[in-house]
């Protein structure tokens, strides 16, 4: 008996199975009708209507077809012959106030023109919802969560090549649409009203989710001030004679309260601003590895971990001391300790540019080109807040520059090796060397330097290739960390954030030629660029190398693809210390110029990286592009008029008694009352 | 400054000339007037056709408020069938709309179902009666209501009145269905429906349907009158700035040549209203700035102030992007008392070295030195009634109106829970708008605002579209006008036409921080500056060039053709659709 009932109820079931359609008309939870487009004709699928914004046959085509389908034996295909708006639509019943997933499968074959690609459209809502121009061939997924009004009993979905006057040309496949009915908000996701009917007028009725706006306000206001600070130094304090010529222990006196309080705030700033979390794991994460495992077995395949072994020392050392003081995993003062290498790199670089500069412009106009790097933003933003460690690879970089300027060429060889061992990206800087090298045919320095350049790399290199790899392995960290990345730009407000968003793939093209080509041929520029100046009237005067070093940089940076935000920062101190080789003060122009740039390129993506985006086209992108455009063709003209041309515009100095008495006299004279029967300019 | 006989002539026909356009074709003098506004669901009325009639469609004129109702069918009026519902929304503010119908019908009952709205007049359509309204042989209205306003019988008392076609000539577009609307609730004791921005502009519309009547024409007079006075006004800065008529007369030609001026003064909304009153306070501050506390008597450099700080109040009221404007105006405030700052310091120096010999000079420094800080206390003394007291009795007072209507009254809890509702609305507006740019889109004119489409009447081929955008030739060589006119004026501290930047960015850059969605009109503040902007380098070029001369007259013509050329969709005028696609649309993005 059992056996039989038992057979019965298997035979029963299975014929109840084969009574299911193959691709069910209701999916579960899936609130369309006829999802797949399976039911109906070619040119009326059930529960689908048509909608043309431009309507005509050689406007465009809706229809269904079974060439290319996602799943089952049908899909829609939207051809937009002329730039149009077309889309199957259905209505579905829903409820107020709910929040529903909408997802589909879109398959692009071609598009042409500036519209909205091919989406999953919510009838009657203008943008915030996901669209596709490429899909690289493949069938793609793209979904996003809607919420109901709080009258709304109904909505339209569709399935749209183009967007609401947003008309696009070109052709797109869909298939197995769905809109699901969620039970409670979804957790972080962008949810997009599908209320058409409220779109402008609803004062405070319903919370809408505001999109991602990374507000600009704070940053801008920092800029300004700055600039102000820059603007009163330069016009007043630069030209007054109570400033520039105090004692000499009264400047060192207020170096070490600037100095103090330059540490004060940077501490204050590296606990209380918000870094970027992912390169702070990072590098507490190799300091852990490097006290687990040790130099030996740092490098790994399969582990990530782009930075040469320079750094690594530091991060070591670190860690040990993390140790030490017991700072627990994710603390503010395990934040701080990471950054104190770069925020004590800072200071150093500041007292740096104080010494090396008293002598010649003496101690006043030094004193104030330090708080002028000490309280600059771009420096700030890069050592107390994002948490990166430029200003710690920038001591050797500086040093290895001022060497070779000052014809200390082994010194210059050795620091430079240093930096190359801290930072690939010192590399870029070699020119600088090799010229001053050639130009004075320092040949045993060169050898000498390369020497114990080269030696020193080694040594250090050592305990982390001698078993892992040695040479090759040395060699290829070197290459895949400068080949990574592979993008137009990595969110460097440069030229190419404005050829074509940023993060473009390296085989686009602009002008007939690929990015990954523009790169190449951009770093031979730098390079002539750099021959230029260099060559040109005194090849002997080794001040220019901190220009030259700057100028390749710049061009490198402005011109150059795969280029990320933090990458001019050099620009800052080497335009600084070109002030004070040359003396012209339009470089002290250019410095505030690259500083603000600089500052609004790392502030305005570590916000966006924070919020988890990247900086997209927007204004404060594409100004600031062409600001470094404008920048970098002024620096070259500078260059070009101070070391070709020979002409210098130094700083006003402070002015005499009678140049004083003069213009207090001029301004009286504005207010001197007219003389009789003359008419007052300003009366009616 | 005096006014000579060229600058009476350039001012009359300048000002004449546009006025004549900009009045050509604003709208309907006559809509129908008379209402019904019913106070309670289920109430209904039924009209008779006389005979029985294949009924095509019913065209309604709807009035102030949304609300629903049912519309029924027979040929006999006890027994009715063929519903229809009605949803009288937002949308349908004063705006001819046109219901299908496909019902032989004698009678057609109308019910309320859910009432708040108010209707103008009605009409039906039988098929093939070439868009001739049926005459009504009896209205019969439900004998136990009590409507809230008029009756039944006013829907069908003005038929003549009907237009063929629905458009912009007897219709609002676009943002009037929201001022338009509130203007006659001020006017009505209605509580008002959009409540984002200040009254004082809709308050403004409300005058001119009081004096015309509440039509197309009189809901966008007073804005376009105020659009024509920009030109007189705008002559009027330029000569002060640039000292020749010539000068002026450029400014306000191009001014009047500009697309946005002429779209955006003909719309009832209130952007006008806030741009002109921006213009005017910057107007009397640059007038204060060109006096001196030291040369003239005090009380006549607070003269201009108190004008400017009335007009920010005037212009605050209207709409709340005249407060950027009010940083400008602090900022010039802020370099004229430094630049007396400087003098009192210059005459204390002076005075202290005793070089001079000169007794007038003498007098000239120990005046100063003793009334400077005098002088700046009751300066800015003075500025904080005039910029703060003033502006905020006038803003209040723009209240009373909208608050009066409502069930508490004017009440200060009320004014403030005003404020706190107009600022969460601009704070949230989240971007979905499809005609929405960001601010750096629109200098350069991404994205014009398509106001109006003409979709009913029109033959094949022909559209009728009202766009809004700039005169590209003004608009495109604008921006770079204005950045050459920041750096020359800086570095030739002509400090006089500083005013000319100042005013521009100050409402510029709180457009760059604001998170809310924006328009390519949002920029019509600046276009004033912008101008005098393009008119400060063509005055550098005459001095430079003797033949830029022609450079500008070229321009003008330039500026005059592409407004002919784009006339037809800036001002609804009916032309051929491949006009419009082949020679207008310059770039995918414009779409209209």
């Amino acid at each position: 008996m059992i056996k039989s009932t038992r057979t019965a109820v298997m035979t029963v079931l299975m014929l109840l199975l084969f009574l299911l359609p193959v691709t069910s008309i209701y999916a579960d939870g899936n609130l369309l009708q006829n999802p797949g487009f399976e039911e109906g004709g070619e040119d009326a699928p059930s529960n689908w209507t048509k909608d043309m914004w431009i309507s005509g046959d050689n406007a465009g085509i809706l229809s269904i077809q079974s060439d290319e389908v996602h799943s089952g034996s049908k899909a829609a295909v939207i051809e937009n012959i002329e730039p149009n708006h077309l889309k199957w639509v259905q209505t579905i019943k829903a409820t107020p106030d709910s929040y529903y997933k909408i997802s589909g499968w879109i398959k692009v074959v071609s598009t042409a023109g500036e519209g909205m690609g091919a989406n999953i459209l919510a009838v009657g809502v203008g943008g915030g919802y996901p669209s596709v121009t490429d899909t690289a061939g493949e069938w793609q997924y793209l979904e996003y969560m809607g919420q109901t009004g709080p009258k709304q009993k109904e909505f339209g979905i569709g399935a749209s090549l183009g967007g609401y006057s947003s008309l696009i040309q070109g052709k797109a496949y869909f298939d197995d649409l769905s809109v699901e009915k969620l039970d409670a908000a979804p957790e972080g996701a962008n949810v997009i009203s599908l209320d058409s009917a409220a779109v402008s007028q609803d004062a405070g009725d319903k919370k809408a989710d505001t999109p991602h706006k990374v507000s600009p306000t704070k940053m801008l206001l920092i800029s300004a001030l700055f600039s102000v600070f820059f603007a009163v130094l330069y016009t007043k304090a630069f030209r007054s004679e109570k400033l520039m010529k105090q004692p000499e222990n009264v400047y060192s006196k207020w170096l070490s309260i600037a100095i103090g309080i330059a540490f004060i705030l940077r501490v204050w700033i590296g606990l209380t601003a918000q870094g970027y979390q992912n390169d702070m794991n990072t590098f507490i994460a190799w300091g852990q590895r490097m006290v687990d495992l040790g130099p030996g077995k740092f490098y790994e395949e399969g582990y990530f971990a782009d930075y040469p072994p320079g750094y690594l020392y530091i991060l070591y050392m670190l860690s040990l001391i993390r140790g030490v003081f017991g700072f627990a995993h994710g603390s503010g003062g395990e934040n701080l300790l990471f950054k104190l290498p770069a925020i004590i790199s800072d200071l150093v670089l500041g007292y740096f540019i104080y010494q090396m500069s008293r002598k010649k412009l003496g101690s006043g106009i030094a004193f104030g080109l330090t708080l002028l790097f000490l309280f600059n933003p771009a420096v700030l933003v890069n050592s107390a807040a994002w948490g990166q460690a430029d200003s710690f690879f920038l001591i050797f970089l500086l040093l290895s520059i001022h060497g070779a300027a000052n014809k200390k060429f082994v010194q210059s060889a050795i620091l430079f090796a240093l930096a190359t061992l801290i930072k690939p990206q010192a590399l870029i800087f070699t020119p600088v060397l090799l010229f001053a090298f050639y130009h004075h045919r320092a040949w045993k320095q060169l050898g000498f330097g390369a020497l114990y350049g080269l030696g020193i790399f080694g040594l250090l290199a050592a305990p982390f290739f001698w078993n892992n790899g040695g040479l090759v392995g040395l060699i290829n960290l070197y290459k895949s960390t400068l080949s990574s990345y592979p993008y137009s730009s990595v969110n460097a407000f440069n030229l190419y954030a404005l050829t074509d968003p940023m993060w473009s793939s390296l085989d686009l093209t602009w002008l007939g030629i690929t990015y990954r080509v523009w790169g190449f041929i951009f770093i031979l520029v730098a390079v002539a660029v750099a021959a230029f100046y260099s060559f040109k009237r005194d090849r002997l005067d080794l001040s220019k190398s901190y220009f030259i070093g700057m100028a390749l940089i710049v061009v490198v940076f402005v011109l150059g693809t795969k280029m990320h935000e933090r990458y001019m920062f050099p620009a800052v101190i080497l335009c600084m210390f070109t002030y004070i080789a040359s003396r012209d003060r339009r470089f002290l122009s250019l410095f505030l110029g690259f500083s603000l740039t600089q500052y609004i390129n790392v502030a305005y993506t570590l916000t966006h990286l924070n919020a988890g985006i990247n900086p997209g086209a927007d204004g404060i992108v594409l100004v600031t592009s062409i600001a470094n455009l404008s920048l970098l063709l002024y620096m070259l003209y500078i260059g070009y008029d101070v070391y070709v041309r020979g002409g210098v515009k130094p700083l006003p100095a402070p002015p005499t008694p009678e140049e004083k008495f003069d213009e207090d006299l001029k301004i009286i004279e504005q207010i001197r009352p007219h003389q009789k029967g003359g008419r007052l300019s300003d009366e009616v | 400054m005096k006014f000579k006989r060229i600058d009476w002539i350039c001012i009359l026909a300048i000002t004449a000339v546009y006025a004549a356009i900009a009045l050509y074709n604003l709208g309907s003098t006559k809509s129908p007037e008379t209402l019904w506004e019913p106070a309670a669901s289920g109430e209904s009325f039924y009209v008779d056709l006389g005979q029985s009639k294949q009924l095509e469609r019913v065209n309604i004129f709807g009035g102030v408020g949304t609300g629903k109702f049912k519309l029924e069918f027979s040929g006999t009026p006890d027994v009715w069938s063929n519903p229809l519902d009605v949803n009288e929304d937002v949308g349908n503010v004063f705006i001819w709309k046109s219901q299908p119908l496909n019902v032989a019908a004698r009678y057609v009952k109308f019910t309320v179902t859910s009432p708040g709205f108010t209707l103008n007049e009605m009409a039906f359509y039988e098929q093939g009666g070439e868009r001739v309204a049926l005459p009504i042989a009896g209205v019969t209205p439900d004998a136990n209501a009590v409507a809230k306003r008029g009756e039944p019988a006013n829907l069908f008392d003005e038929q003549s009145l009907i237009p063929e076609y629905s458009n912009f000539m007897n219709s609002t577009y676009f943002d009037e269905i929201y001022h338009a609307r509130t203007a006659y609730e001020y006017t009505h004791g209605i509580v008002p429906y959009e409540n984002t921005h200040p009254p004082l502009g809709k308050l403004l519309i409300a005058v001119g349907m009081e004096l015309f009547g509440v039509n197309p024409f009189g809901w966008r007079i007073i804005g376009t009158l105020f659009g024509i006075a920009m030109l007189p006004l705008i002559y009027v800065m330029a000569l002060r700035l640039f000292k020749k008529s010539k000068y002026a007369a450029l400014a306000a030609g191009l001014f009047a040549l500009d697309f946005m001026h002429f779209t955006q003064t003909r719309i009832s909304t209130i952007d006008v209203y806030g741009v002109f009153f921006i213009m005017l306070m910057f107007y009397f501050m640059q007038r204060y700035y060109t006096m001196n506390f030291f040369k003239q008597p005090l009380r006549k450099t607070l003269i201009p102030l108190f004008w400017s700080g009335l007009f920010f109040g005037i212009g605050v009221a209207s709409k709340w992007i005249v407060l950027y404007g009010g940083a400008g105006l602090a900022i010039m405030l802020a370099i004229s008392l430094f630049e007396r700052y400087r003098e009192y310091q210059a005459s204390g120096r002076l005075l202290a070295e005793g070089k001079i010999k000169d007794k007038e000079l003498l007098g000239t420094c120990r005046e100063a030195v003793n009334s400077f800080w005098k002088n700046t206390i009751i300066t800015l003394a003075t500025c904080v009634g005039f910029f703060v007291i003033i502006p905020v009795i006038i803003y209040s007072l723009s209240f009373v109106p909208g608050l009066s209507a409502s069930a508490e009254g004017f009440t200060i809890k009320g004014l403030i829970d005003s404020q706190k509702n107009m600022y969460n609305y601009h704070s949230q507006l989240v971007a979905t708008h499809p005609f929405a740019s960001s601010w750096w889109q629109w200098p350069f004119m991404k994205r014009p605002v398509w106001f109006f489409s003409g979709s009913e009447g029109l033959p094949q081929g022909q559209v009728s579209s009202i766009v809004t955008m700039g005169n590209p030739l003004i608009w495109w060589t604008g921006i770079f006008a204005m950045l050459a006119t920041l750096w020359i004026t800086l570095k030739r501290k002509d400090k006089n036409l500083y005013m000319i930047w100042i005013a521009f960015f100050s409402q510029y850059v709180p457009w760059m921080l604001v998170p809310r969605e924006t328009f390519i009109y949002h920029y019509f503040a600046m276009v004033p500056f912008m101008i005098l902007g393009i008119v400060y380098i063509m005055k550098l070029l005459d001095s430079k060039y003797p033949g830029a001369r022609y450079v500008s007259y070229v321009y003008v013509a330039v500026a005059l053709l592409l407004f002919i050329a784009f006339y037809p969709v800036l001002s609804g005028m009916q032309v051929s659709g491949d006009y419009v696609k082949d020679m207008l649309r310059w770039f995918p993005s414009w779409v209209f």
